[in-house]
């Protein structure tokens, strides 16, 4: 490859970079940046703050490229195989433990962390018509400190996440301590 | 199978390569939570298979609390129209000649010879390596086959969107479902099903749910006693559920 054939290119390559750089869309820096919530372009920023504890199962990064990787393995090893969901760290139970909202305690609610990216990117979100967007009762094992929300006796959501939890019915007459509510109610 | 293995593999080296990476910057943290995965959960192996036996002369007549039990593991909503989704129906049972008339729980029969597996379209409808016959949500298109070829009408379909499932039963609209041995509970380590543990609790204890593999499970140890009958035996499905006093 001749010396002036290489300027050439490189001389092309230069413009089409300068190009690029001056047509470089605004909300796509703001969403490398992370920054969330704030309103710089036509269309809402995804939410991404949205999370318990430090850390993903898995580095940040790698999640938001490869997240839908490891659902459609683990669905496989799942359904198929049978591997125990609740102590699978990438089970998608354990997403929407750590991801839920405060807002309506749920992943998939306009604005909620699975459903605003999904929104941004224009990605059809379907998990969601079979499998809860709201969390299960037993929060992930590296999660310790769970806030734990006002108890509704009379809810049978309640009941039967308490029955999913420990194996039997509550005692309603009794009065539920804090430890027997733990993992059932948030 | 081997189709599974070979995507387990090729994922797992994917995923073991990203965590080596990350775990250089990173700290150990994230090597170990890759590599815990690896080893993680008893997998549906083909060394037991899961059976049930009920014992129609403890069922009681108008008791429904098997019923009932399963909708409450399973999120169901307990409708019994012509289209709401049912896991268990309670059936009663009469002989003309003798009028001898008994009550029993019909559900899926977890066939060794499933012929809903044999005509699904898509592979939605399997048999686990433990003998659980399940639909996979993922793939079923909602074609129904697999309802018209069971012999035992087993298997519903979910016409209306479903919403507040139980996190541990994924269950949506236009997919086929049936019992499935409450495999959540099974998975997680547990040993019995709601529907036994309901009519336990009603004191019938006419079910019994266990490895058939293991002679010396309760409910093998049953069978060699009192025996058990298959429903419609000469189809020559080998169910997993056996009734006694039929």
């Amino acid at each position: 490859m001749s010396t002036r054939f290489r300027r050439t290119w490189g001389r092309w390559l230069a413009l089409a970079a300068l190009a690029l750089a001056g047509f470089a869309p605004v909300p796509l820096q703001a969403a490398g940046s992370g920054v969330s919530g704030t309103q710089t372009s036509r269309v809402p920023l995804p939410n991404v703050s949205d999370a318990k504890g430090e850390h993903c199962v898995m580095p940040t990064e790698w999640m938001r490229k490869n997240h839908m990787e490891l659902l459609l393995h683990h669905r496989m090893t799942a359904v198929h195989e049978g591997d125990n969901q609740a102590a699978d760290k990438f089970s998608i139970i354990n997403c929407v433990n750590c991801h839920a909202s405060a807002k309506d305690n749920s992943v998939a609610g306009p604005g909620d962390f699975c459903q605003s990216c999904h929104a941004y990117a224009a990605v059809k979100i379907t998990c969601f018509q079979c499998h809860s967007s709201k969390p299960s009762g037993a929060p992930p094992a590296f999660h310790p400190v769970v806030p734990q929300g006002p108890v509704d006796k009379t809810s049978s959501a309640t009941v039967m996440r308490y029955q999913a939890f420990h194996g039997r019915m509550p005692n309603l007459d009794a009065k539920l301590s804090a430890k027997d509510l733990a993992g059932v109610m948030r | 199978m081997s189709g599974f293995d070979t995507y387990r593999r090729r994922f797992l080296g994917g995923v073991l390569g990203v965590g080596a990476t990350a775990a250089l910057p990173a700290g150990l943290l994230f090597w170990q939570t890759a590599e815990g995965d690896v080893e993680d959960g008893p997998p549906a192996s083909g060394k037991v298979r899961w059976g049930m036996l009920v014992d129609t002369t403890k069922c009681s007549t108008g008791c429904d609390a098997c019923v009932r039990g399963c909708d409450q593991e399973n999120g169901l909503s307990g409708n019994t129209s012509p289209t709401s989704p049912q896991w268990i129906r309670k059936v009663q049972v009469t002989n003309p000649r003798t009028d001898y008339s008994f009550s029993l729980p019909m559900m899926c029969q977890h066939c060794e010879e499933p012929p809903c597996v044999d005509v699904c379209p898509t592979g939605a409808s399997f048999r686990r390596a433990d003998g659980i016959v399940l639909v996979d949500r993922h793939l079923c298109i909602g074609c129904r086959y697999c309802m018209m070829a069971c012999p035992y009408k087993a298997r519903s379909f979910i016409h209306h969107p479903v919403t507040d499932q139980l996190p541990e039963v994924p269950r949506g609209i236009g997919c086929v479902e049936s019992c499935s041995f409450c495999v959540q509970r099974i998975d997680a380590g547990k040993r019995t099903t709601a529907c036994q543990d309901a009519c336990n609790a009603e004191g019938h204890q006419a079910i019994y749910f266990g490895d058939l593999k293991d002679p010396n499970s309760d409910i093998s140890k049953r069978l060699a006693s009192y025996g058990g009958q298959e429903v419609l035996a000469s189809l020559d499905l080998h169910t997993g559920v056996r009734y006694q006093g039929i």
